[in-house]
């Protein structure tokens, strides 16, 4: 198992002196989904800024494929879909343009397009199921379409990390199969895509290794293990619905347990295997 | 045929045309994205702020245009500095430092007994310019060209989306200056032909008029230059006819064709709505 991404006893504290993660260690593979859970203002996003070197780390170490965090940079083999986006949503560029951005590290140092660089644009596009608004100007869309062109040029960049903090917010189901399906083709390419949701159903069908945080890393490893009762309950405390559903049908007294924290909720069945309707 | 090449006779017509359209072209190639990113008033700033180093430099014996350069590059770095280190937004930062510099250019002006003509930094004198200045501005208006083929599209990214710059890492930091080092070389070398006011003309109205047509940024780069080009020619040979000052006159050639824009603007709105409506 090659290490991808590995961070190692990081610390982040803002300006404010407020302590947003505290000795997070964990280290990811190639060719692996790895969702990162976690409650409002468990770090989540923060995680992704410090792995990007855009906050800085008041301890620790970030490195991938071995490389130092600015290194990686360098070679393009990062991609990140921020929670949300800075942008200049007035900017005269159209969304063929906006995609194309993603490319310009693999062009020369006149950044002209080649058509190599139109077609990874026009298959990317394809992917994420937005050419048929490849002309549209970028803040004529809305906002899950919006998500869909910056994941649309995460790929186009053929980083072999891609970070994706929340992308589903605003997304429809739809597109959000779209967009799961596309990070399962990812992987078998050999990404490693790192991605945090509230989502919690969903996480099982596609995500190898999960991560919960909450300012500390509260569990992380293969995403049955790490998504029970238990690790939900110290990651949430209260915030998450939870039920305890009584087995009507079967004989034995046996509970269900169903945690929400999104309109997909998670069940967790006493075996330890889990499903989700 | 005659009313094209008449004002060509003279030399300082053949200055002054040239002069002005080697300033408007840098000028109107910065105002697209001075224009989208809202940074309009960063030209008008920026190009008052360069008074107290034309005043300093007089007073020094030094070129004027150094002074001017200087002035400029000290308000970039000023400016990123309080941007950077202090919570004040940007355009906050611009005005603090700015109006601050103005101001002390002004106090110099008047402490510093010149025969400097503030009209002239103002308004410029195109029919004064002489051949040793055509160089000069040419030089710039080079330098402006080419960086802008190399380091456009870069420039174009960190200005929409600065996270996206830093993800795939473009020196950000040095854009950011790189870009305000051009606009103030601009600006310097527009001074002497058009004057602070109509260099900041220049570096709005081309911008705002491709904004109303609605043109992507790769077309706003291409057109502006264009357009100021153009104003620029119509501006000085109208100048010659009336008898007006070449440079304001320039000016109006550029409002011209903004209206004409705003005009296409408001015809397209009107009649999308009834096509749409249309059975
Ligand atoms: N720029 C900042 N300065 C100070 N505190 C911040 C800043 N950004 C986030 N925080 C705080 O850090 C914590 C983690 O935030 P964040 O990483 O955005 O959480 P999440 O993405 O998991 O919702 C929160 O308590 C938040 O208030
Ligand atoms: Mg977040």
């Amino acid at each position: 198992m090659t290490e991808l991404l590995k961070v190692e006893n990081l610390s982040v504290r803002y300006s404010n002196g407020h302590q947003a993660l505290e000795d997070i260690n964990f280290s990811l593979p190639k060719a692996t989904i790895c969702a990162l859970v976690g409650a409002n203002g468990s770090g989540k996003s923060t995680l992704f800024k410090s792995i990007m070197g855009f906050v800085p780390a008041s301890q620790g170490l970030v490195s991938i494929a071995g490389l130092p965090v600015e290194e990686a940079v360098r070679q393009q083999r990062i991609a990140y879909v921020p929670q949300t986006e800075q942008v200049d949503w007035d900017f005269p560029v159209s969304v063929n343009d906006v995609v194309m951005m993603g490319r310009y590290g693999h062009m020369g140092w006149l950044r002209r397009p080649k058509a190599a660089d139109h077609e990874a644009v026009a298959v990317a596009l394809e992917k994420v199921g937005m050419s048929a608004f490849a002309h549209r100007q970028i803040g004529q869309l809305s906002g899950g379409q919006k998500k869909r062109v910056f994941v649309a040029r995460a790929l186009a960049q053929a980083a072999e990390l891609v970070l994706l903090d929340e992308p589903f917010t605003g997304v429809d189901v739809t597109s959000e199969a779209q967009i799961v399906e596309l990070l399962r083709t990812l992987r078998d390419e050999g990404c490693l895509i790192v991605i945090s949701t509230h989502n919690l159903g969903a996480v099982p069908d596609y995500c190898d290794l999960s991560i919960i945080i909450r300012q500390h890393l509260v569990a992380f490893g293969p995403t049955s293990d790490v998504l029970t009762a238990h690790n939900l309950q110290s990651a949430f405390g209260g915030k998450l619905r939870h039920h305890v559903l009584q087995h009507l049908g079967g004989e034995s007294s046996e509970s269900v347990t169903v945690f929400t924290d999104d309109e997909r909720p998670l069940v967790l069945y006493p075996t330890g295997q889990d499903q989700s309707p | 045929m005659t009313w094209l090449l008449e004002p060509l006779q003279f030399e300082f017509m053949r200055y002054a045309l040239t002069a002005m359209v080697l300033a408007a072209i840098p000028l109107s190639l910065l105002s697209c994205f001075l224009v989208v990113r809202g940074w309009a008033l960063m030209g008008d700033a920026l190009s008052h702020a360069v008074l107290p180093g034309v005043v300093l430099a007089y007073a020094l014996g030094l070129p004027l245009l150094l002074g001017a350069f200087l002035a400029g590059l000290f308000c970039a770095a000023a400016v990123g500095f309080i941007d950077q280190k202090t919570k004040l937004k940007e355009d906050t930062a611009m005005g603090v430092v700015f109006t601050g510099l103005f101001a002390l250019g002004l106090v110099l002006f008047s402490v510093v007994h010149s025969n400097l003509h503030l009209n002239h930094i103002l308004f410029g004198d195109a029919l004064g310019v002489e051949s040793e200045q055509l160089w000069q501005i040419g030089a710039v208006t080079a330098s402006v060209i080419v960086l802008m083929l190399v380091f456009g599209r870069d420039w174009q990214l960190q200005l929409f989306d600065p996270i996206q710059a830093r993800t795939m890492g473009l020196p950000v930091g040095r854009l950011h200056y790189g870009l305000l080092v051009i606009l103030s070389m601009s600006i310097v070398s527009a001074l002497s032909t058009v004057g602070i006011i109509i260099a900041m003309s220049l570096l709005i109205l081309p911008g705002a008029t491709l904004v109303l047509m609605r043109v992507s940024m790769r077309k706003m780069l291409w057109l502006s230059p264009i357009l100021g080009s153009s104003a620029a020619l119509i501006g000085g040979y109208l100048s010659f006819y009336l008898d007006s000052a070449p440079a304001p006159t320039m000016v109006l050639a550029m409002g011209v064709q903004f209206c004409l824009a705003l005009l296409a603007q408001q015809y397209r709105d009107y009649r999308v709505p009834k096509l749409k409506g249309a059975p």
